[in-house]
């Protein structure tokens, strides 16, 4: 439903200082290494994320090939979780705050 | 040695030559860190490159919760495979048909709730003999290649590359590398891509 001008009320600007800018989202980076085995990577991205066979495979090739992939985005509470995940499983995982 | 899986709930190894029992019991003793800092590390990571002051609680956190977890989680999946290979008998005639020679052969039954723990003590010896031996450059290029003269493995280690170890215990160390990760290759192929 339209406003009318009538119920239009106009809000104070709100300045943020430096303690409340917006959170930026949080990067999960898997890196590469030469020990862990293609087949396992890709394993372990379905398993924790639910990915298809083709995004994890195509992920898995972005690690092998570009030496990183960042495998999932979001708030950095469920960021730490998955690296932890990805840790335990032994591959090597980061967490990393999207640049601004 | 041969790899099977048994039924739904089992897999495991049969016609083991002596050696290549000798190879599963060195898993353990492979995987074992102690000694070696860039093993310590690689298995034990932190969360985080290039922290920030302001993370200073969250790492700490990290290293008293977290790292501990793993290590509780890493030591118990090693256990799992020294209790399982405590199961290695003789082969029965069956599984021994067709074999030539006279040397005992062995076999092992495990359970498939186990292959976890098999992975990861395996990819934990893998980690560790990496390390341990520099079997991998700073680019991560194998230190070590392998041709075949007449049959035969012959190994050379590539120019420049030192270690506190031998060659020979480098080499050794790569061997058992390669066969840990055929392993590896088979449990993924065969037991943990089997409900995917």
């Amino acid at each position: 439903m339209a406003a009318t001008d009538t119920d239009t009320e106009i809000l104070p600007e709100i300045e943020l200082g430096e303690e409340q800018e917006i959170d930026l989202p949080w990067n999960v980076l898997v890196l590469n290494d030469p020990v862990n085995l293609m087949s396992y990577v890709a394993f372990v991205l379905r398993k924790l994320f639910g990915y298809s066979q083709d995004k994890a495979r195509r992920l898995m090739l972005e690690v092998h090939e570009r030496g990183r992939s960042v495998v999932w985005t979001g708030s950095r509470e469920r960021a730490e979780l998955y690296v932890q995940q990805l840790q335990g499983h032994q591959l090597l995982a980061r967490i990393e705050q999207v640049k601004g | 040695m041969k790899l099977t899986t048994f039924s739904d709930e089992a897999w495991g190894f049969s016609v083991l030559a002596g050696h290549e029992v000798e190879l599963l019991r060195n898993i353990a003793s492979a995987a074992d860190p102690v000694g070696c800092g860039d093993a310590e590390r690689r298995l034990y990571q932190p969360p985080m490159d290039e922290p920030g002051e302001e993370e200073k609680t969250f790492l700490d956190d990290w290293e008293d919760f977290v790292t501990i977890e793993y290590r509780q989680q890493f030591v118990a999946a090693v256990a799992v495979v020294e209790g399982d290979l405590g199961g290695i008998e003789p082969c029965t005639d069956d599984c021994a048909a067709g074999q030539e020679g006279e040397a005992e052969l062995f076999s092992l039954r495990i359970p498939v709730a186990h292959a976890e723990s098999w992975f990861s003590a395996l990819n934990q010896a893998r980690l560790v003999l990496a390390n341990r031996f520099e079997l991998f450059d700073s680019r991560g290029e194998e230190a070590v290649s392998v041709s075949w003269d007449e049959g035969r493995p012959v190994a050379t280690l590539a120019a420049g590359s030192a270690n506190a170890h031998s060659p020979n215990e480098r080499v050794f160390a790569y061997f058992r590398s390669q066969a840990f990760g055929f392993i590896q290759e088979w449990i993924v192929a065969n037991v943990f891509t089997r409900g995917f």
